[in-house]
């Protein structure tokens, strides 16, 4: 007969390293679980701050279709929309991330004063340029590629950023856009 | 004759107070396996919670920054939405959609229109509230400091422009091109709770800034 002495040691290691692997794994796919909910809403807060820069650029090309146009025809260098910067304006100077930031609630009086934001965070436009030009057509049209930029900061190692190019038609003479 | 005898005589099973004492061990290892599976249980509802609330955050930010029309889209906190132009159709639209974003509690003083307020449960049973706070960035609260629109024309230099030159009075009375948004979610993570009532309730935010885009 064979000599089983020592086998119980072995079974009860394998049953250990066995349970310590599936607990590792339910505690990590948590952990992940947590992990993915903040960054998908870290993601949507750049996300939306790079629409409002598309949406600043959009209005300001409405606003000024013409000024644009000349920018590029008269020799203009550089981005012409580069003083949309939402850190320049303080309506939508977002800051950085504080302490009365972090007590921010819509729900109790006093705590979400018209100049304070739940996060700090800001956007720019990165990039104009003209993409052609259509001045044989009855509307004059001109187009434009816009490339905007956001970042936002919910504290430490809770920093996102994002981007968003579109490429825009305007009428040069009455500001209405496609 | 005295090996075999012994060899009778020997102790071989097992004993009632080694069963006690395996079935203890068991017990031992299995109490913190049971309490890890019930927190994990406990955390995954809270993710679940959690991922609901940034979902609807998501749904009431893309249909104020994509959808709904500026002009009906008003001040305050909660803000309120009303068409001031009374068009059928987006009475209609606003009518299905407003309480879809914020619940029960969203209906407004007046026909067709809604405040930006509400509480919902979800189907596990969590309440939730939801706010929107908007802020006119208009040409008068802001003409300490206001949102300019400029470009440096060569050969002509530097045009800027205020607000109250580049569009008229809204239906507001106001010179406005760009409204703050300022979305709230918070729920509590016990079932049935109102997260008012709750001092660990969780909440998150999203922020967007809207562009008069139509007219």
């Amino acid at each position: 007969m064979k000599d089983r002495k020592g086998i119980a040691i072995v079974v009860v290691l394998f049953f250990a390293f066995s349970i310590a692997i599936i607990l590792f794994f339910m505690a990590s796919s948590n952990t992940n679980l947590a992990f993915q909910n903040k960054q998908t809403l870290y993601q949507m807060q750049a996300y939306y701050l790079a629409h409002s820069a598309m949406q600043h650029a959009k209005l300001q090309l409405r606003l000024l279709p013409k000024e644009t146009y000349e920018f590029f025809v008269l020799g203009g260098s550089g981005n012409p929309y580069r003083y949309i910067d939402s850190s320049q304006y303080p309506p939508l100077a977002m800051g950085v991330f504080s302490q009365e930031k972090k007590t921010y609630d819509l729900f109790k009086a006093n705590k979400a004063p018209d100049n304070v934001f739940p996060y700090g965070g800001k956007y720019w436009v990165e990039d104009l340029q003209l993409h052609g030009s259509h001045d044989l057509m009855k509307m004059t049209q001109d187009g434009y590629k816009i490339l905007v930029k956001s970042e936002i900061d919910g504290g430490k190692n809770k920093t996102f950023s994002d981007e968003l190019e579109e490429v825009v038609i305007v009428s040069r003479y009455t500001g209405g856009i496609e | 004759m005295n090996k075999l005898a012994k060899s009778r005589t020997a102790k071989t099973g097992i004993t009632f107070v080694e069963v006690m004492l395996a079935f203890l061990i068991l017990g031992l290892v299995f109490l913190p396996i049971f309490m890890f599976l019930t927190g994990a249980v406990k955390d995954t509802e809270k993710f679940y919670s959690e991922t609901i609330a940034i979902s609807r955050a998501k749904f009431i930010m893309d249909t104020m920054m994509f959808q709904i029309p500026w002009r009906c889209i008003r001040e305050g906190n909660p803000c309120r939405f009303k068409d001031p132009d009374d068009v059928a159709g987006v009475n209609a639209f606003l009518s299905k959609v407003v309480p879809r974003m914020f619940g029960d509690g969203c209906a407004g003083p007046s026909a067709n229109s809604y405040i930006g307020d509400g509480i919902f449960e979800c189907r596990k049973g969590f309440s939730y509230r939801a706010r929107v706070k908007v802020v006119d960035l208009d040409y008068d609260s802001t003409s300490a400091n206001p949102v300019l629109f400029s470009i440096e024309v060569p050969g002509k230099g530097m045009q800027i422009f205020n607000i109250n030159e580049l569009a008229p009075k809204d239906a507001d009375d106001k010179y406005n091109l760009i409204k703050k948004i300022v979305v709230q979610l918070k729920w509590s993570n016990h079932k049935g709770k109102d997260p008012n009532d709750d001092p660990n309730a969780k909440s998150i935010f999203l922020v967007g800034f809207k562009s008069k885009l139509e007219g």
